[in-house]
């Protein structure tokens, strides 16, 4: 299961002779032995502390050709502002923003335009991040919470291969472990441009593993146009450490924010100088949002076993305001007196104001142990997942000039659980072949109260489940070079509002093919391979309803490759190419089979380069500097209407120089000052009240930020 | 160029050939715009029994627009698709029959100023735009200013010309109706006729849209006996209230689309 390092590594402890204190410091964790993981090397950099405890850890193995593990260097060579910014480094990622700098992010993930989260599962330091029947769109995930300073790797699942990963595992999983490598105290301030300004604070333990660290961001903006302030505030805290046989691990966090959004803009009335590209039809947009949350890992392992339970619970609230149509006259279902309604209400503004508050609770556990069936490395885990949601949810109509409550469309109570078991078999047949596979079984049930609209407070329940197969050949070639067959079957979870009672809850059915080679030494790391993914009924943009409808069966089918490599601990880069072609694979509503489904990028080009040169001593201190860049290249969004959106290519970088206590850093976003449109949409509306609009569906943009100096003065104490 | 050509071998591989399309659903099309009378607007007996024939009929015009939502007045046929989900109860859930909801916009025409629709020297109007799909109903938008045209002379409608009683009393009205934007406000909200009846049609590329305006509708309700006779140099220039209720008919406009 998601255990220290939230099952990231596979790893085992071997306690070493001597006595031990009852709870003791997790020391800097080894990759290989006698091999340093690098990421703790500034812990080691102090001194060797004594020695009570060696942990041999090795990467998990993989699951498919195109698993990534996003190490430190590669996620710290260029400047990042959030951790969004940071899955934006994961092969076949790319993010956009289009609701404000404090809202949740838009994700693209191999031809998936998973919205806020709908089709990627996010897991943060062992708590889903994904909110369940979020009523702003099914599986939200706001990353916000996190800074990027902390996270210390993201491993990319992409499909659904591995017996872990759960619901929204659709176009793969992402999980973040968390980690702060530097020892002692960090305090730095940073100010930009539009009035930014952001304050760090981290401690880390010298003597700890990179596991155990505190962090506080407070950052504030007034944003680079009308209506985009933005202010947040956030702290992480993890402790690891040992309790006798069990290994302990605490994260907990909290996380505020508030923000403006200036919302969309027509792009011909950018074109046509109507309006400012960086202006706003609705100044009244934006949102709050908070999470707190705690997750208690505990481990117990031995030379053939590893057994480990780690409960959460995840408090948390979203409001949002937004207005997409404007006094658009909205197609709408019910009776008479209901549509009348919900017109009168559309003739005073469709500013919708959608508040959703959660509670989860769940855990995750897991039992692995070797087992000698055709080798002596052969190993089967059992693992259980539960995650139980109690959510209050509700949109509403505000008018846009008064506020005034116009329309409660959603009024809802839901009680949402999805208990999970699977296995997991690794055997190897053959010395140059192994094979991973199992099963997981899903069960979710949903209760439902609802008393917006014409729901007059019914209460409704119903009840699924599903069984996904995964299974992967892995077929060792030599030099370093392996060949990987990957299948697996995954689900998403519908909205929970849309279900009646007694259904049998309609998931979304995924199945996941993939091919490929991976080769990895220690400067140089690579993979290539060919995917194919298809879905039972898809989730895509609707330009009539403004918001993701039900559509027939989808296929994607592309091509990834990443290629990481790091000669010198003073250089690293990484660069990824993503081919997706994502297609309706049936005729109807609307759809030919064959059409290219909308919005999600076909091409996703991403780089990241780090240079850390030694400038030589100054002040009796050595001059470390460090020169970064990441680009990210975004081509072919197919939109609807047989139209294509503009291509983008991003440059950001990131200068510093460092005298062991004192760093000055400069981070440049946009560097090339591209003019470039961050979200893309196709629907109808009308943002003038009363006369002529131009109704017909047409290309609606959010624009990107301009170029955007920051600089960071830091202090490590 | 090794990345291609993975590209290339991947779409062999994944049997993706050259015969799908490389597009999303739909593409968007140019609507030209023709403004015809109906056959008989001429000469027609109204609801109140009195033959009419017009010398002069005219109505401004802001904009038009075509929508997939079915009008209120449609009868219409369901498609097979719909009548085998009707078999598994799985119909469509329309709104309450008899409430229009226009739906999308799939077509529109907008004016950059306000158009004299002359109904006895009929001219297109400007091209529009708009989007394949299924067009079922359509707005008819009366402008809010008149324009400056002399079949309006000022207003937004006007129909002219002589109605007789045709119940042999031999009662003759010459008149000149007219609605000022203020009278069609009663009957309409921004000046928009709604659910006007667009003949079904699945449209799939460039065309023209053709709207048929029917002053029968617009005098229907018209009583003449309430209206000085006056003569045929001087007409009895009037507003009725009849006459602002037709212009703003949704039946007095039917639109249909032609490739």
């Amino acid at each position: 299961m998601r255990l220290v390092g939230f099952g990231i590594l596979a790893s085992i402890a071997v306690w070493a002779r001597g006595a031990h204190a009852d709870i003791a410091p997790i020391l800097p964790m080894a990759s290989s032995p006698g091999e340093a993981d690098p990421s703790s090397e500034n812990s080691e950099a102090k001194g060797p502390p004594p020695i009570d405890e060696v942990r041999v850890t090795a990467p998990a193995p993989p699951r498919s050709a195109s698993e990534v593990v996003q190490e430190k260097p590669v996620l710290g060579a260029a400047p990042h502002r959030t951790a969004s910014d940071l899955i934006a480094t994961v092969p076949g990622v790319t993010i956009a923003q289009h609701s404000g700098e404090g809202a949740a992010h838009q994700i693209f993930f191999r031809g998936f335009d998973a919205v806020h989260g709908q089709d990627v599962e996010i897991w943060v330091g062992g708590a889903p991040v994904n909110d369940v029947s979020n009523v702003h769109g099914q599986g939200y995930v706001d990353l916000h919470f996190v800074m990027p300073e902390v996270v210390k790797r993201i491993r990319s699942l992409p499909g659904t291969y591995d017996p872990r990963q759960g619901d929204f595992s659709v176009a793969g999983s992402l999980w973040l472990d968390l980690g702060y490598n530097e020892p002692g105290v960090t305090m730095s301030a940073t100010a930009g441009q539009f009035n930014s300004r952001r304050y760090f604070l981290a401690y880390h333990p010298k003597d700890w593993s990179d596991a155990t660290f505190a962090a506080f961001e407070y950052y504030s903006t007034d944003g680079f146009g009308p209506s985009r302030a933005t202010q947040r505030v956030s702290l992480v805290g993890q402790a690891e450490a040992r309790l006798g046989e069990l290994v302990a691990r605490v994260m907990a966090s909290s996380y505020a924010s508030r923000f403006d959004s200036a919302g969309v803009l027509r792009l011909s009335d950018i074109n046509s100088g109507k309006i400012d590209r960086f202006g706003t039809y609705d100044p009244n947009q934006g949102g709050d949002a908070s999470r707190t949350q705690m997750v208690l890992d505990l481990s117990r392992a031995d030379d053939a076993s590893r057994l480990s339970v780690a409960p959460f619970v995840v408090f948390r609230s979203m409001r949002l305001r937004q207005d997409f149509t404007g006094y658009l006259v909205q197609p709408y279902s019910g009776n008479a007196a209901e549509v009348a309604d919900a017109e009168a209400a559309s003739l005073r503004g469709n500013s919708e104001q959608q508040v959703h508050d959660a509670v989860t609770v769940g855990l995750t556990a897991s039992y692995r142990r070797t087992v000698r069936l055709l080798s002596r490395s052969d190993s089967f885990e059992v693992g259980m997942s539960a995650r139980s949601d109690w959510i209050t949810q509700s949109q509403r109509k505000l008018a846009i000039d008064t506020r005034e409550t116009t329309f409660t469309s959603v009024d809802a109570k839901v009680r949402a659980t999805d208990l999970a078991g699977y296995f997991d078999l690794s055997l190897r047949p053959f010395s140059r072949l192994v094979v991973r596979g199992g099963a997981r079984l899903d069960g979710l049930a949903y209760s439902i109260e609802d008393n917006g609209g014409g729901a007059n407070g019914e209460r409704r329940s119903a009840e699924g489940a599903n069984l996904g197969k995964k299974a992967t050949a892995d077929f060792n070639i030599g030099g370093g070079v392996h060949a990987l067959l990957s299948y697996g079957e995954g689900f998403r979870s519908p909205q929970a509002r849309s279900l009646q009672e007694g259904q049998d809850a309609p998931f979304t059915r995924v199945q996941s093919y993939e091919g490929g080679v991976r080769y990895q030494s220690r400067p140089l790391q690579a993979n290539a391979a060919l995917f194919r993914t298809t879905l039972s009924d898809d989730l895509v943009f609707d330009q009539a309803t403004a918001r993701n409808e039900r559509t027939p069966p989808t296929g994607r089918i592309g091509v990834t490759g990443q290629m990481v490599a790091q000669p010198a601990d003073w250089f690293v880069s990484s660069a990824s190419f993503t081919y997706t072609r994502a297609s309706f694979s049936n005729t109807d509503g609307g759809f030919n089979a064959g059409d290219l489904v909308p919005y999600s990028p076909q091409v996703v080009a991403r780089t990241d380069a780090a240079w850390k040169p030694t400038f030589g001593q100054w002040l009796g201190r050595t001059a470390e500097g460090q020169f970064g860049i990441g680009t990210t290249y975004i081509a072919r969004r197919p939109l609807p209407f047989g139209e294509f959106g503009n291509d983008t290519f991003l440059v950001d970088a990131t200068a510093s120089i460092r005298l062991r206590e004192v760093q000055l850093r400069i981070d440049a976003f946009n560097l090339l000052g591209l003019n470039w449109y961050d979200g893309q949409f196709v629907f109808a509306s009308n943002f003038e009240r009363g006369a002529a609009p131009s109704l017909v569906p047409q290309r609606h943009v959010t624009v990107g930020a301009p170029r955007t100096i920051m600089a960071t003065l830091a202090l490590y104490l | 160029m090794k990345l291609v050509a993975l590209a290339i071998a991947a779409s062999f591989l994944f049997g993706c050939g050259d015969s799908t399309p490389a597009s999303t659903a739909g593409k968007r099309i140019v609507l030209h715009t023709a403004v015809v009378p109906d056959a008989s607007f001429s000469a027609f007996t109204t609801g109140f029994g009195w033959n009419v024939v017009l010398t002069r009929a005219a109505v401004s015009a802001q904009a038009l627009y075509y929508f997939d939502g079915p009008p209120p007045t449609a009868h219409r046929s369901p498609s097979r698709r719909e009548t085998i989900e009707r078999l598994f109860g799985l119909g469509t859930a329309w709104a309450h029959p008899g409430h229009y909801q226009a739906g999308t916009a799939l077509g529109q025409v907008i004016l950059a100023s306000p158009v004299a629709i002359d109904l006895f020297a009929p001219t297109a109007l400007a091209a529009g735009d708009g989007v394949t799909g299924t067009y079922r109903s359509a707005r008819f938008s009366l402008a809010q200013v008149a324009p400056s045209s002399a079949a309006l002379s000022g207003h937004i409608a006007l129909a002219e010309g002589k109605a007789t009683k045709n119940d042999g009393s031999g009662a003759e009205v010459y008149f000149r109706l007219i609605a000022d934007y203020d009278d069609l406000s009663k009957s309409v909200v921004n000046g928009a006729v709604d659910g006007c009846v667009f003949d079904e049609v699945d449209v799939r590329g460039d065309g023209t849209v053709t709207v048929q305006v029917k002053p029968s509708v617009w005098l229907n309700l018209v009583d003449f006996s309430a209206i000085a006779p006056g003569t045929e140099a001087v007409p009895t220039e009037t507003k009725d209230a009849g006459f602002s209720q037709g212009v703003t008919q949704l039946s007095a406009y039917r639109f249909a689309y032609a490739k």
